[in-house]
C-alpha cells in the first residue's frame, strides 16, 4: 500500500462551508467513494435544515414557536427539545435555548447534524481497508475519527481570535471532536456576560454535539463560570483571553 | 405453532409492562390529588402520535387529573409523560399539560446526574496538545477550528486551500 493521502469536498448547506475530508491509501477510491457519499450528506443536512432551520417558516422549529406544541411528539425533535432543556441546566443557564425569547436549538443542531452524520454516513467506510481516517468540519466545529491501525493523527490548527490569519495552538488528534466558539464575528447564538474577558473557548471531545454545547456556554461565563464548568464537566480544551491561551484537560486547569 | 404460542404469550406480556409501566410513570408525577387513570397513549393523544411511533418507543403515556375525554382528535385534559427520550446526558421524560384540548405547558424531567460521570475518552482518542506560536498557512495542519461566523468568510477558504494543497501534492 502506499502512503496515506487526503481526499477533500466542500459542501454548503445551512449557509456554512462543510468540508468532507478521507485519508485513504489508494487517491482514486478516495475520490470514487466521494462522489456517493457526498449526495447523503448533503440530502440530510437539507433535511436537518428544513426541519430545524430558524429562519424557514415551515421548519418544526418556527411552527413549534408559532404554538404548534404537537410537534414535539416526533422523536427527533423531542429528543433536541429535551438535549437544549437539559443543557440549560448542566451549564447554569450559560447555554440558553430562549435567549431570543422563543424557543429556539440552533446553538445545538449544527453539531448534533455534523455528529450525527458523521456516525451514520462516514464512519462506516472504516470497513474499506483503504480508508483510514475520516472528518466532518462544519464551519469550524469538528468530528473526526482515525482507525486504531493506523499511525495518522489529525493536526487541528486553533484560530487565533485576534487575527484570523493566524494560529494561536495546534492539536494532534486520533479521533474525538473539536468545537470552537469565539467572537471574532460574533455569532448569532450567543450573549455575552459583560465582565467576561473570554475571547474564544475550545472543546475537545467525543461528540461534537456536546462539546459544541460547551464551547457556547463556555464564551458566554466570565472566567470563575467557566473554571466551575470544566470542572464540573471534566472538561479538555482551552480558551483564550487577553492574558493568552489557557489550557484544561479532563477538567484540570493547566 | 409453538413460535406463534410464544409471540402471543411475548406480546401480553408486553402490553402488560405498558400498562405497569404507565402506573409507575404516573406514582412517580403524582402531585395532582385527582382521579387515576392510566390511558393508552394511542386514544389520549392525537393519531399522529400513534402514527409516528412517539413519544420515545414504547410510549406510554400517563394521565392525570382527567376531567373530560374528548374525541380521538383533540387531547384529552391532563398531564401525560412520555417514555424516556434520549439527551447528550442520558435519558429524560418529557411531560406535557393539556388544558382545554391543547398543550399549555411543557416540561422536561428527571435531570440525571452527571456529576460523576465524566466524559470519557478512551487511550487512543486523548488529545496531545503543545503551545505552539504559528503564523499563517505554512503551519502543517489539516484543518482549522475556529468560530463559525469567521469560517464562513476567511478561515473558510484558508481550510479551502489547505485542503486543495493538498490534493495537488
Amino acid at each position: 500500500m502506499s502512503a496515506p493521502v487526503k481526499v477533500s469536498r466542500v459542501i454548503s448547506a445551512m449557509t456554512i462551508p462543510f468540508t468532507v475530508t478521507l485519508v485513504v491509501t489508494e487517491r482514486d477510491e478516495g475520490n470514487f467513494l466521494m462522489t456517493s457519499l457526498l449526495p447523503k450528506i448533503q440530502a440530510e443536512l437539507n433535511r436537518i435544515e428544513r426541519s430545524y432551520s430558524a429562519f424557514l417558516p415551515t421548519s418544526l422549529v418556527c411552527r413549534y414557536q408559532m404554538g404548534e406544541k404537537g410537534i414535539l411528539i416526533d422523536p427527533e425533535f423531542q429528543s433536541i427539545y429535551a438535549t437544549v432543556h437539559q443543557a440549560y441546566y448542566e451549564t447554569d443557564h450559560l447555554f440558553d435555548p430562549y435567549y431570543k425569547g422563543v424557543y429556539d436549538p440552533t446553538g445545538y443542531v449544527k453539531g448534533w447534524a455534523v455528529e450525527k452524520i458523521f456516525r451514520e454516513i462516514l464512519l462506516p467506510l472504516f470497513q474499506k481497508q483503504t480508508v483510514q481516517a475520516l472528518c466532518l468540519n462544519g464551519g469550524g466545529d469538528m468530528q473526526l475519527a482515525t482507525k486504531d491501525s493506523s499511525d495518522f493523527s489529525w493536526r487541528i490548527g486553533i484560530e487565533h481570535p485576534d487575527n484570523v490569519s493566524q494560529i494561536c495552538a495546534r492539536l494532534n488528534i486520533k479521533t474525538g471532536a473539536v468545537a470552537t466558539s469565539g467572537y471574532s464575528k460574533r455569532g448569532k447564538h450567543i450573549r455575552a456576560l459583560e465582565n467576561s474577558n473570554i475571547k474564544q473557548v475550545t472543546i475537545i471531545g467525543q461528540g461534537l454535539g456536546l462539546a459544541d454545547i460547551y464551547a457556547t456556554a463556555g464564551l458566554v461565563a466570565n472566567q470563575e463560570k467557566l473554571h466551575y464548568l470544566i470542572a464540573k464537566h471534566q472538561l479538555t480544551g482551552l480558551y483564550v483571553t487577553d492574558q493568552g491561551i489557557h489550557y484544561f484537560e479532563q477538567g484540570e486547569i493547566h | 405453532m409453538i413460535k406463534k404460542l410464544i409471540r402471543r404469550i411475548l406480546l401480553a406480556m408486553v402490553a402488560l409492562i405498558a400498562v405497569i409501566d404507565g402506573y409507575l410513570i404516573f406514582f412517580k408525577n403524582s402531585k395532582q390529588p385527582t382521579t387515576v387513570s392510566a390511558v393508552d397513549s394511542a386514544s389520549a393523544t392525537t393519531n399522529k402520535n400513534d402514527s409516528e411511533g412517539a413519544v420515545g418507543s414504547g410510549s406510554t403515556a400517563s394521565s392525570s387529573s382527567t376531567q373530560d375525554t374528548k374525541s380521538a382528535s383533540s387531547m384529552a385534559d391532563g398531564t401525560y409523560t412520555g417514555a424516556s427520550t434520549q439527551t447528550e446526558w442520558g435519558p429524560v421524560q418529557v411531560q406535557i399539560t393539556v388544558s382545554s384540548g391543547k398543550i399549555t405547558n411543557v416540561d422536561v424531567l428527571s435531570y440525571p446526574d452527571t456529576e460523576k460521570k465524566s466524559i470519557q475518552i478512551n487511550e487512543n482518542a486523548l488529545p496531545t496538545y503543545k503551545e505552539e506560536a504559528l503564523t499563517a498557512q505554512s503551519s502543517n495542519i489539516d484543518q482549522i477550528s475556529g468560530a463559525t461566523e469567521t469560517y464562513k468568510g476567511f478561515t473558510g477558504s484558508l481550510q479551502d486551500s489547505i485542503t486543495q494543497s493538498e490534493a495537488a501534492s
